[in-house]
């Protein structure tokens, strides 16, 4: 009772970073929360966990940094909305967690852009600008003649500087987003030296939150699961595509092949053509699924909150498709000129989803939300729809 | 020569102005729209802190209101009508037609016997059942019969009785009322009084809980409100102080009260209730007294216990009555389909845990509503009466000579209804005697 | 009497209160066959209208002419029972109660034996009653006049609605200026200032000519009944007039110096000094308890204003009523309780309101050991809830209203400042939510901590404050600039003064008890004798203002109608008796006895508007003489057989 020396461990509350960049984030309202536990008690995913979302918001509350590093709960949350509802307080605690999460992207990310992007949009548009414009630079500093004849792509952009240019981006989008997640890891694990379970035995809720979108499952509007599903594994088609076209151009060099793939008139060439016309659909469709629930002004999306990097997200992902529908469109109408502009605009848009928008904005979800339920689960926290090993305490599925 | 003052409600607060005014030679009308004053207090078993019996200490203070011939009770009314000003105001009030006349009535509850038709009795929360002719309650102020006409036979027949039935129906009431009281013909009367002064205190409703359906009241049948639960435990009550679930009548083993609901919510009541900890604190003392082994939770945010007595009350509870509170707001409650049981849903702040908890009855702390009455004062943002300055010029409305007290201006306890109420009788006594009326002074309080 | 009684029983259930434990119908039964016992009932509750109606009716029906009510405390409900009994045509002394509740099934388990004892008490009462005597009331007539006591809020209140009423008001108080602690609270809501109230209603006290205020006064005598006191007050010296026109020039060289308890012990004060700005009387005073006589203050006044001859002067006022409004303490925290006493920017939150006070002693702004602090801290339930072995048990009410809104405050004006409120439960009550809410806009952050109090730990690298979060379940440790311990309201340390002179109770809290805590709220036990304000426990400003109000309006209760009808319970001499010994004169504690000559024979002569009917006389009389009515010797001697059967 009397003031004794407390362990180093003791968190110690400093003054207002955290609550300041939530601020920043969308998150003010966080002081409003009055602790009463309605968030919690409401929430479908509480149950199969040992902690709570009311902690999380109150450890921003506390400025305790390094315990909201540590707590995966905000990825545990699939914004359903059901806690915004019923607190008696409306303090939006789904539009807090949004902006926890927002706020833990911007720790994990070593490069420091991802908190400046976030929080304002002239930093996200003018890096969104400047990356296109440099990309149109590359484009015209690489460009080959521009067959006016016939739509002849190689010429235009030879694949192998176009390839220079994609691992270029991909190398430095992998470090990034590597290296968020290795901090992800650190943050998570904390100073657990000797985690619970070994990371292959958690390897298969690893591959069900990665490969079934879990928890989205669990929204009571499929739809919103559906529209996850299909972003995810247009994305995975499209760059298990890529690396199809990488290995066949350079690892293991295959002109003939690489030819074909790239002709639609072939037809190896027409097969590739529909798979990407299939992704680009998907895509397509889910991005224009997510417009049209948000424009409905439907509960969920005002409770989570459109903010401006999930605009530039919806935006440049709609124009790399459309811009790739578009020349897949004038090359089969045989627009030699038009398909060159779509090409040239498609792949400068490239760099912006690798190293803006899925780095630092939602797409990131898609690679954080299931590793850190992964380490979590290494570091013997409750998750929900974890896969457990029959006699761990935890039964199957 | 003094002029009346209007008492605008029999609960607590309106009988202690009342009393103190008829006490200072003043002529009194009060007026209240159920048949005996009473109020909610009427309904209480005990008092918190002390666990007074609240009809012990009521009761004689309504009995006194017989004794002063300057009082006169106006019941079964509601005002229509205010206009007028400080000294002079004129008050048009419908009374409702008792079908009874109380000039003859002397409460024997002959007919109450004899009546054949049964409804729920309101002052009972509809626990139990009453007769269309009734008396309020046995110690009901004043003890007088009055015929519910939406129940009564005769004056709302059942359709296809009527069809085959020649001429009036039933009437076995008027043909055994020894002092020939009945009156089928009584229309209902308006009354206009000219008043020097009015002091509001209507009290207040329960927020229905059906606003809030996550709690399953009125479709869980073991789900009560505070006051439900005050007429089990009472011993005039229902179950003659039994506390008995409705779905088999049998004793609870674990009760929980659940507080704040509706209220602190800014989806509902944003305002605190201000008294329904403590009222749920001593209830649950009460379930205990009652049945020893009885296990009692009480769900709160935070335990208002700021009054005299009150932490003292609380810590008792917890430690000689092993009274459990949890911290942590319950959200949802879900019913056992077979046995009937509730299953409440919230979480243990003090854990972290998201927890289900299974109880056999609920009692919901629901959120207290002003009831205003039609006059032309200012109300808050919440619907209370507004005070013209609390500081300067305590229990006066926006309106010189209308005066208010209790709850109908702020959530409060039995304590400060009554300061209040005397402080109002006395205001309204300058004004009846005649003297000058109170100036307002710019920023408040009056010219001396 | 000389006619046979007729005895009327009746038992009460009181609901299930006395039924759950006593046989009530056996106890009637057993009623019936006690001896000049004609009726005998039980009634769920008697002192409702049927019940009493019993009573009635049975006294007309049935030519009763002694009733016995068995059932609670005759503090309870003796009056009402009289007042049956008398509107039924009987003399209400004809009454005798049997207390079975408090008495008997409140305090005893095993049913049979409760019974019996039940049975007992019944039988005593019975054979009481059968030798009541008919007793008449007598009138006095009142004095239209009342003394307040405290020149705070509350007493201000009760001042001005008094003489609104006619009655002319003797308001005493105790320190130079009326305005008690409100004028020292910066902030009563967020719009209102304790000052603002405070100053309408001295302006409205000066222009009144019907109240004449005492300040450096104290009440050293009370003597008399409800409506007839007579009361001595004691006015101490200001040694200052109001030729003063506060030029402060004496203060300069006046040589003691002392904490000034206006600033709760922030700044310093000189013996010579003006409370505080708007003071009232609004001149300057020397605090007679600590001035040496020196002279320099009279030497330096340029108007003559200052006079250290001036004696203390004593009045005799004749009041119809007496009103209590005395206030409160704050609590004042132990040395190191909370760290405080160890470091300057450790303050209490009266101290705050002092620094956020645009005439306090920082002028308004937040200055805490010479800066403003980047981090502030409130620390809930200083002193109260049983959170540290000093404290009381009680909640003070107030406080967390009052943190909220200085928290607001200070956010409002210093957006860079952080805000920490560390509590226990926060007790915004009724429309107060709205600040709680407010507070969150405004990023004050909540702390909670349950069974164990936070610590307050003052190392070289600055104050910390460790506690165990109750919601995230770990210790914390939380680095601050400034502490604000929330201390609590406690009793008046010289509440025993107030308590010597006029005889009101004390209850367990160590405030005034009331009369009853739910039904009288204002009245103290004493008839005439009212409280208001902070002195019964704690209360806020606008709860203490409507107090005031109420007590003025149950003083006018008391003295409107002109008269006060006395209890004829008092001791009477029986002069054949009295030997002229004079032992009751000196155990009277009212001074009601004196010895008197009657025909050469010294005789103790009872003043029977003083005597209280305590008894004390009856006792120490040594022949016999004095008997006290209601409670004559044969009277408590018949119901002392009866007691055994």
């Amino acid at each position: 009772m009397s003031g004794g020396i407390f362990p180093p461990t003791v968190p110690v509350i400093k003054g207002g970073k955290v609550t300041g960049s939530l601020k920043k984030l969308g998150g003010g309202d966080l002081f409003i929360c009055y602790q009463c536990g309605s968030c919690t008690a409401i929430c479908p995913v509480s149950e199969e966990l040992d902690t709570s979302f009311r902690k999380a918001i109150r450890y921003a509350q506390l400025e305790l940094e390094d315990r909201l590093l540590s707590d995966p709960l905000p990825w545990l949350c699939y914004y359903c909305g059901e806690c915004t509802k019923t607190c008696p307080r409306d303090a939006k605690p789904s539009r807090i967690m949004d902006s926890l999460r927002r706020y833990l992207i911007s720790k994990y990310d070593w490069t420091h852009v991802a908190g400046l992007v976030q929080s304002s949009k002239l930093y996200l548009t003018l890096a969104n600008i400047v990356l296109f414009v440099l990309g149109l630079l590359f484009i015209y500093l690489i460009h080959g003649p521009m067959n006016q004849e016939k739509v002849d792509l190689s010429g235009f952009l030879p694949p192998s500087k176009v390839e220079l240019m994609g691992i270029s981006v991909g190398i430095v989008s992998l470090a990034i987003i590597l290296g968020g997640l290795y901090r992800s890891y650190r943050f998570i694990m904390h100073d657990i030296t000797n985690p619970a379970r070994g990371p292959l035995s958690s390897l298969p809720t690893l591959a069900k939150y990665l490969l079934l979108q879990f928890p989205m499952n669990r929204c009571e509007n499929k739809r919103r699961w559906i529209d996850h599903l299909l972003i995810f594994y247009g994305f995975l088609l499209l760059g298990m595509m890529t690396l199809t076209l990488f290995i066949v151009l350079t690892v293991a060099p295959n002109p003939e092949v690489f030819a074909s793939l790239r002709n639609p008139s072939t037809p190896l060439g027409s097969a590739w053509l529909l798979l990407g016309a299939v992704a680009s659909a998907m895509i397509l469709y889910s991005i224009i699924s997510s417009i049209v629930n948000r424009l409905r002004g439907k509960d969920i999306y005002y409770i989570t909150a459109t903010t401006h990097t999930d605009i530039a997200f919806i935006i440049v992902v709609l124009l790399i498709t459309l811009t790739g529908i578009f020349v897949l469109a004038f090359r089969l109408l045989n627009q030699p000129i038009l398909t060159y502009y779509s090409y040239a605009i498609h792949l400068a848009l490239q760099p912006l989803l690798f190293l803006i928008e899925l780095p630092f904005s939602k797409f990131s979800h898609f690679i954080y939300r299931p590793f850190i339920a992964y380490f979590a689960l290494m570091k013997g926290m409750r998750i929900p729809n974890a896969v457990l090993k029959r006699g761990m305490g935890g039964g199957l599925l | 020569m003094s002029k009346p003052v209007l008492v605008l409600g029999g609960g607590i607060a309106g009988i202690q102005a009342a009393l103190d005014l008829a006490e200072q030679g003043v002529d009194v009308y009060l007026v209240d729209k159920l048949p005996s004053v009473g109020g909610k207090m009427a309904q209480l078993d005990k008092t918190f802190p002390t666990l007074d019996c609240a009809s012990c200490i009521l009761t004689p203070k309504m009995a006194a209101l017989l004794r002063y011939p300057n009082i006169k009770l106006i019941m079964c009314s509601e005002v229509q009508e205010v206009s007028g000003s400080a000294g002079n105001f004129l008050v048009r009030i419908l009374r409702r037609p008792t079908y009874v006349n109380w000039d003859l009535c002397n409460g024997c509850g002959t007919c109450v016997e004899k009546c054949p038709k049964k409804v729920p009795d309101e002052f009972n929360m509809g626990l139990s059942m009453r007769k269309a002719i009734h008396i309020m309650f046995p110690q009901a102020v004043p003890r007088k019969a009055l015929i519910d006409e939406k129940a009564c036979i005769r004056l709302n027949p059942p359709p296809e009785l009527k069809e085959k039935a020649k001429g009036p129906l039933c009437g076995i009431c008027e043909r055994v009322c020894p002092a020939k009281a009945v009156d089928f013909s009584q229309k209902p009367e308006t009354i206009e009084l000219n008043v020097a002064a009015i002091i509001i205190a209507t009290g207040m409703e329960l927020y229905d809980p059906r606003n809030i359906p996550e709690y399953g009241y009125g479709k869980y049948q073991n789900v009560f409100t505070h006051l439900e639960f005050e007429r089990l435990v009472s011993a005039t009550g229902p179950t003659q102080g039994e506390i008995v679930r409705r779905s088999d009548g049998r004793h609870p083993k674990r009760i929980a009260w659940i507080q704040c609901v509706g209220s602190r919510d800014v989806r509902f009541n944003s305002y605190c209730s201000a008294f329904c900890c403590m009222a749920a604190t001593k209830e649950a003392i009460l379930a205990k007294e009652h049945m020893p082994d009885v296990e009692c939770t009480i769900y709160y945010m935070d335990i208002r216990a700021f009054g005299k007595g009150f932490n003292e009350f609380v810590n008792r509870a917890k430690k000689e009555f092993g009274i459990k509170y949890v911290r942590g707001k319950v959200v949802k409650i879900d019913e056992n389909p077979s046995t009937k049981n509730l299953v409440v849903t919230y979480e243990d702040t003090a854990s972290s845990y998201m927890k289900k908890e299974e109880h056999d009855m609920v009692v919901l702390a629901v959120a207290i509503r002003p009831s205003c009455p039609p006059i032309p004062v200012d109300l808050t943002a919440d619907g209370f009466v507004k005070l013209r300055d609390p500081y300067l010029d305590p229990v006066s409305t926006t309106k010189d000579g209308i005066f208010v007290v209790g709850v109908v201006a702020g959530a409060k306890d039995i304590p400060d209804s009554v300061t209040e109420a005397s402080a109002a009788a006395a205001r309204a006594a300058l004004i009846a005697k005649g003297y000058e009326v109170p100036v307002a002074v710019d920023g408040g309080g009056y010219l001396a | 009497m000389h006619e046979e009684p007729r005895i009327g029983v009746y038992i009460c259930h009181c609901g299930l209160n006395i039924a759950a434990t006593v046989d009530v119908k056996e106890v009637a039964e057993y009623a019936k066959t006690l001896p000049n016992v004609v009726v005998a009932r039980d009634y769920v509750f008697m002192c409702s209208e049927p019940g009493q109606n019993l009573i009635k009716d049975d006294i007309k029906n049935l030519g009763l002419n002694r009733v016995v009510v068995a059932a609670c405390s005759p503090s309870m409900h003796e009056p009402t029972f009289r007042s049956a009994v008398e509107s039924a045509g009987l003399n209400k002394y004809l009454f005798e109660m049997a207390n079975i509740r408090e008495h008997c099934s409140w305090v005893h388990g095993d049913r049979k034996l409760a019974t019996e004892k039940a049975k007992d008490l019944v039988r005593m009462a019975v054979a009481k009653a059968a030798l009541l005597e008919p007793l008449e009331e007598k009138e006095f007539p009142v004095y239209n006049s009342v003394l307040v006591l405290g020149g705070g809020v509350s007493g201000m209140r009760a001042a001005l609605e008094l003489a609104r009423y006619g009655f002319d008001v003797y308001l005493v108080e105790r320190s130079p200026t009326l305005g008690g602690k409100a004028a020292l609270i910066g902030h009563v809501d967020l719009q209102t200032r304790g000052s603002d109230i405070v100053n309408k209603m001295i302006e409205l006290i000066r222009r009144n000519s019907r109240i004449h205020v005492f300040t450096n006064s104290e009440l050293i005598e009370l003597k008399g009944f409800a409506g007839n006191y007579e009361c001595k007050i004691r006015v101490y010296p200001r040694y200052v007039n109001e030729r003063c026109n506060s030029c402060g020039e004496c203060e300069e060289v006046c040589p003691i110096d002392v904490a000034n308890e206006y600033d709760f012990g922030l700044s310093r004060r000189k013996a010579i000094f003006l409370p505080f700005k708007s003071a009232y009387p609004p001149y300057y005073v020397v605090d007679h308890r600590i001035c040496t006589k020196c002279g320099e203050c009279t030497r330096v006044c340029r108007f003559n204003a200052i006079d250290l001859t001036e004696e203390p002067k004593e009045l005799n006022l004749n009041v119809g009523a007496l009103i209590i409004a005395t206030g409160y303490d704050a609590y004042r925290p132990l040395k190191g309780e909370y760290g405080h006493g160890f470091h300057n920017n450790i303050v209490t939150l009266f101290q705050l309101e002092r620094l956020l006070d645009p005439e306090g002693p920082t002028r308004g702004e937040l200055i805490i050991g010479g800066k403003v602090p980047r981090s502030i801290a409130f620390i809930q339930c200083v002193g109260s809830r049983n959170t540290t072995p000093n404290a009381r048990s009680y909640c003070s009410r107030m406080c967390c209203t009052t943190a909220i809104t200085d928290a607001i405050k200070i956010r409002e004006k210093y957006p860079y400042v952080d805000v920490y409120i560390v509590y226990k439960d926060i007790m915004t009550y009724g429309s107060d939510e709205s600040l709680y809410l407010e507070a969150g806009r405004r990023l004050v952050r909540f702390v909670k901590f349950e069974e164990e109090p936070p610590s307050v730990v003052i190392s070289p690298e600055g104050i910390f404050i460790d506690l165990y979060e109750y919601t995230i379940q770990e210790r914390i440790r939380i680095p601050v600039d400034a502490v604000v311990l929330s201390t609590g309201m406690i009793p008046r340390r010289d509440l025993e003064d107030v308590v010597r002179v006029t005889r009101v109770s004390i209850g367990g809290d160590g405030f005034l008890r009331e009369a009853h805590l739910k039904l009288a709220p204002v009245e103290s036990p004493t008839k005439g004798i009212f409280l208001a304000g902070a002195v019964t426990g704690p209360k806020n400003i606008m709860e203490s203002i409507r107090m005031g109000s109420a007590a003025a309006a149950k003083a006018m209760d008391l003295l409107s109608k002109g008269k006060v009808v006395a209890e004829p319970m008092i001791a009477s001499v029986n002069e054949d008796i009295c030997s002229g010994c004079a032992i009751c004169v000196g155990v009277c504690p009212y001074d009601a006895i004196s010895i008197k000559l009657v025909d050469s024979d010294r005789i103790a002569h009872v003043e029977e508007a003083l005597c209280m009917g305590c008894g004390s006389c009856v006792a120490a009389c040594p022949s016999g003489a004095m008997q006290q009515f209601g409670f004559k010797d044969k009277q408590v001697r018949a119901q002392v057989l009866a007691a055994f059967g």
